[in-house]
């Protein structure tokens, strides 16, 4: 028997994402990938599986799926919404525990409030392709994840693991990297020499507001324009994720997970990777101000991100099955809004 | 030659090589991309050459820019070897009005008949400076000065795949249905980018293409022989 996930309701816009494609940009193949790495990190450790595994990424609105397996085991991570699994009634199970299901249940994650993104993994991942070396969905080329696209009503998504052993759950016992608040940090360059002083200026002043204008590739912000000095074309040259590329309009974007590999349009700055999930989790309408640092400081914050991670995943442990899911939630919500950034 | 380092957050640093788009540069840039893409340097992700750059992606958890500013830095001092040349391609171009909406406005920018655009456009050898902006996507040069008209103001949301787009004395061949600020001059049955096809990717960076001027039945016929397998755009030549 195959056995798989059959899509009931596909959500906003749900893809599978690996920790993306390196190795082809020269090819002009983007990286695509989470928006959020580290809460597929987390998902995938909650359920058994290597960090880089295929997960769905799960924007805004979730999906609803009937599990077509003899048994399945899922984690949901990144975000307060709850996994719901269908009956009577219903039963919650909180993002960052995993929970085995059985053949025909059918789980739904509803509306996200606190993030643009989040992620399920189900243990053994997906028995899906990997062009270019990956399982994650470049919807705009149209290969990757399921069909190259995002997920619609109907679709049959196959598991590579038909039976999932019963073991005792597992739970993520500190959340950590997911706040949203603060400054965005950015390291100048490498054209910020085309802008004016005045430009420069506005751009590390002034707040800046995610416009709806916002998916997978890059982030249109709204806020005053910036001045360029020597126009704003550029022969295009290689671009980093994170990148805020300004066109005539003099209007920021920022260029996100699908962002294409070249370019040229004049990137002011780019923002330091240790900031990318955040800016990955916020929503439209978020505002927020750029903060500027040095290289060796945005390579210092990415390790001490990366230890934030490491502890969090040192937190996996034994879910306690005779916890009220109420106080779950609570304890979850709690931890969220407690976290720090070391930086700030 | 002045090199600049320039870095791009704490992911990633170009290597530019001064602002000119100029075939003597990129070619060095595509030879120091091979050395430094054969020196397996710890961290790097991996590198990609563009007109008169080479960005070069790294993991920060493995490496620092600074340290692979001091180990790039040797490859810049070497000797240029010749050239050591592409792939020759020849591929069909399908002029006509509906596939060239653009084609009047660039003749009438360049002051000569829209045949004559053609003329040029066929004539002229045209080498892959960089694969870039999507998936497989050539971006070729250079037509003569007359033909150098400046990019749309307003770019558009839609062009279709196999499209030949011209803007700032360079050439594009579309791999994907995408936006473009580019002008559409004609269409190409040949597809540079098909997934499902080993390799996926037709033209690689320092590869040369003649085009040559089809019409829209011979389009079409093309595009069978494509799709039953039949038809093989490269062609074995002295290179340019």
């Amino acid at each position: 028997m195959t056995s798989l996930l059959h899509v009931l309701s596909p959500g906003m816009f749900t893809t599978v994402q690996d920790l993306g494609r390196f190795g082809y940009q020269d090819l002009g193949v983007p990286v695509a990938g989470a928006l959020d790495p580290i809460n597929l990190r987390l998902a995938n450790t909650l359920v058994g599986n290597a960090e880089n595994t295929g997960a769905l990424e799960i924007r805004i609105m979730g999906p609803t799926i009937r599990i077509e397996a003899d048994s399945v085991r899922m984690a949901l991570c990144g975000t307060d919404a709850d996994l719901v699994i269908a009956g009577n009634p219903s039963r919650h199970v909180s993002s960052g525990q995993s929970v085995r299901l059985r053949q025909g249940q059918v789980v739904q994650i509803g509306a996200m409030k606190d993030t643009s993104c989040c992620y399920l993994a189900v243990e053994g991942g997906f028995d899906l392709p990997r062009p270019f070396a990956s399982q994650s969905t470049y919807v705009r080329g149209g290969f990757g994840g399921y069909q190259g696209r995002a997920l619609q009503a109907g679709d049959q998504l196959p598991l590579a693991a038909n039976t999932i052993a019963a073991r005792s759950e597992t739970r993520l016992n500190e959340i950590s990297a997911v706040d949203v608040s603060g400054a965005i940090r950015v390291v100048l360059g490498p054209q910020d020499n085309y802008f004016t002083d005045a430009g420069l200026s506005t751009f590390l002043e002034s707040e800046f507001t995610i416009t709806q204008d916002a998916d997978r590739m890059g982030l249109r912000l709204d806020g005053p324009t910036l001045e360029h000095s020597l126009g704003f074309n550029i022969s295009s040259d290689g671009i980093a994720t994170g990148a805020i590329q300004v066109p005539g309009t003099g209007k920021p974007i920022i260029l996100l997970a699908d962002h294409q590999t070249t370019g040229g349009y004049p990137k002011i700055a780019t923002v330091i990777s240790a900031d990318l999930p955040r800016l990955g989790r916020m929503r439209p309408g978020r505002r927020f101000r750029f903060e500027a640092v040095s290289v060796a400081d945005a390579e210092q914050a990415r390790r001490d991100l990366e230890a934030i991670v490491q502890r969090s995943i040192g937190t996996i442990g034994p879910a306690d099955e005779a916890r009220e899911p109420d106080t779950d939630k609570l304890l979850m919500t709690n931890l969220i809004s407690g976290v720090f950034y070391a930086s700030e | 030659m002045k090199v600049e380092f320039l870095p791009c957050g704490d992911c990633a640093l170009s290597v530019q090589f001064g602002e000119r788009i100029e075939r003597s540069l990129n070619e060095r840039v595509i030879q120091i991309k091979k050395a430094v893409d054969a020196a397996g340097l710890d961290g790097l992700v991996e590198t990609v050459s563009s007109y008169r750059a080479l960005m070069v992606h790294y993991d920060p958890l493995r490496t620092s820019q600074a340290k692979l500013i001091d180990e790039i830095s040797p490859f810049l001092d070497q000797t240029a070897d010749a050239p050591t040349g592409g792939t020759h391609w020849r591929i069909p171009v399908c002029y006509t009005p509906e596939f060239a909406p653009d084609l009047e406005y660039v003749a009438s920018c360049a002051d000569m008949a829209t045949e004559r655009v053609i003329e040029i456009h066929t004539t002229t050898t045209h080498y892959v400076y960089m694969i870039g902006f999507a998936p497989g996507q050539p971006h070729m040069g250079d037509l003569p000065e007359e033909l150098n008209i400046p990019r749309r103001k307003d770019p558009r949301a839609t062009v279709e795949k196999g499209s030949i787009v011209t803007a700032t004395g360079l050439s594009i061949i579309y791999p994907v249905t995408n936006a473009s600020g580019w002008h559409i001059i004609g269409r190409s049955p040949v597809s540079v980018f098909d997934v499902k096809k080993e390799p996926p990717v037709l033209l690689v960076a320092g590869d040369t293409v003649d085009f040559y001027s089809v019409s829209l039945g011979e389009y079409h016929e093309i595009q069978r022989m494509i799709d039953e397998g039949r038809f093989d755009p490269e062609q074995p030549k002295a290179r340019a």
